[in-house]
């Protein structure tokens, strides 16, 4: 003999709110997931761009303000920040055939300290940039000041990398540069623009 | 000996039907309509050029967060208690809410950090991600208090759901507001207006939270559209924010440029008004069909 269940409407209805109560915190659960999801695709957005003449192709972050009219080939640096705007360069050096990495880098520290209030190198290594490609990797901190003196701020610690490498006759020197106390969390965005950086 | 009843000039008077519960709509009108009253006065002030001495800054800013709590004591908690059949749970829903607010709500907001990433997104993706942040925090602890609390007994009909809601709301956008004192101490005319526009923001997706509470409690059948409430008040505390931003904030002029409050003021209101007449009709259009059915059986 079978076991028929007769189920009533009040149990019904008590399944349906549950299932109510249940999709509703999936629908929060879900959402604040989309969410993270979300964050990485606005914060890690990229636009291209290729410059041919200097034959460099390089992906930089979305809503960075692009700038080649300097003795660069390429900057960009985030507008958005308050204080000292994260800077993402390439410059290129020609160099002789017998000049050295560490050439261009002597001759990178001694005009800085000009231009750039109490330079300090922090170190300088050797580092593989791709698996061929060797670099040397130079580490500096600088203070950076605000240029119109009404603005009245701080003076800001800036933190640096320059990587340099020699390639077809011409230094190519990336530089990362943001502020000091943001350091770690900002470099982030540097290695990924190394990525997809082509020379 | 024959007695006649003496003849009434009038008929006798029926039996009035007692309400038994406090009206939820009235209470938010009244708390709205002050709310904005007293912030268009602030912005009138500055209009005019009145400057609010400085001494008194401090303790006007302290006091504008808890207006908001004065008048829902007023109109809602005091009044509840002079009816027949009173919502016992009105105070601690809001003193709730207002607790987890500043234990989960801020801190986790805080570490989401949505100011930081959206500053320079596009215009929907700004709403997305306002809506998928702070508006799914902010509505989902509120719907936890009220499903911790209050289900299911705690909603006798469906303008208990509301009339809770709004409690939770009170409570949730007293102390996002008292944590925006933390920001600095700026003018009480400027502040009366951002404190406005949280607090409207709170009561227009707290009524479409309640909606979807009532129809998942009182019309089950159809239990999806709880889920559906939900991302709908986040989605309006995502434009809410959005939106206002912009309107607010200054464009690139040529010279000088300054914010326009006057402009996010009215999105506020228009906001609020509209929010809560669809609601209205929600609920209407809900009970009304709760009645023919009623009368169908």
């Amino acid at each position: 003999m079978g076991l028929v269940e007769i189920t009533g409407r009040e149990q019904v209805l008590i399944r349906q709110q549950r299932l109510g109560h249940f999709l509703t915190l999936l629908v929060i659960l879900l959402g604040l997931l989309y969410s993270l999801n979300f964050r990485n695709g606005v914060v890690n957005a990229t636009v291209p761009y290729t410059d041919l003449r200097a034959g460099i192709s390089v992906n930089y972050p979305l809503n960075w303000l692009l700038d080649t009219a300097g003795d660069y080939v390429f900057r960009v640096r985030d507008m958005s920040r308050i204080g000292f705007k994260t800077t993402l360069q390439i410059t290129l050096r020609p160099v002789g055939a017998d000049m050295t990495e560490r050439n261009v880098l002597d001759a990178l520290n001694i005009t800085r300290p000009i231009i750039l209030s109490t330079y300090d190198i922090q170190s300088v290594e050797q580092i593989m940039l791709t698996t061929e490609t060797r670099a040397t990797l130079m580490r500096y901190t600088y203070v950076d000041t605000e240029t119109n003196p009404f603005l009245e701020s701080f003076p800001i610690v800036v933190a640096g990398e320059d990587i340099l490498t020699l390639s077809g006759g011409q230094a190519i020197i990336i530089t990362f540069r943001t502020d000091a106390r943001t350091f770690e969390q900002d470099r982030p965005l540097f290695l990924q623009f190394l990525r997809t950086l082509e020379f | 000996m024959r007695y006649n009843r003496p003849r009434m000039l009038t008929p006798p008077r029926e039996e009035e039907e007692v309400y038994p519960y406090r009206r939820a709509w009235g209470s938010i009108v009244r708390e709205i309509g002050i709310l904005t009253v007293i912030s268009a006065g602030f912005y009138a002030l500055g209009v005019v050029g009145f400057v609010i001495p400085e001494r008194i800054f401090a303790p006007l800013n302290f006091t504008l967060p808890l207006l908001t709590v004065g008048l829902w004591l007023y109109f809602s908690a005091w009044k509840e208690s002079r009816v027949q059949e009173p919502r016992v749970q009105l105070v601690a829903v809001m003193v709730v809410s207002a607790l987890v607010a500043n234990a989960i709500g801020v801190p986790l907001i805080g570490a989401l950090r949505p100011d930081d990433w959206l500053a320079s997104a596009g215009s929907f993706e700004r709403i997305l991600g306002y809506a998928l942040t702070v508006g799914l925090v902010q509505e989902g602890l509120k719907y936890g208090v009220l499903r911790v609390i209050l289900w299911q007994e705690g909603f006798r009909n469906r303008l208990d759901t509301l009339a809770y809601a709004t409690a939770a709301a009170v409570g949730y956008a007293t102390v996002t507001n008292l944590h925006l004192l933390a920001d600095g101490l700026i003018s009480p005319d400027v502040l009366a207006l951002r404190l406005y526009t949280n607090v409207i923001m709170h009561y227009a997706s707290s009524a479409i939270l309640a909606y979807g509470l009532s129809e998942l409690r009182f019309n089950p059948q159809v239990f999806f559209i709880m889920p559906v409430m939900i991302f709908m008040s986040a989605l309006v505390t995502g434009a809410t924010i959005s939106i206002r931003a912009t309107l607010t904030n200054s464009g690139f002029v040529l010279g000088i440029g300054g914010t326009r409050p006057l402009l996010g003021f009215v999105f506020s209101v228009v906001l609020v008004v509209t929010v809560l007449f669809l609601t209205a009709f929600l609920y209407n259009n809900a009970e009304r069909r709760e009645r023919e059915a009623v009368e169908g059986d």
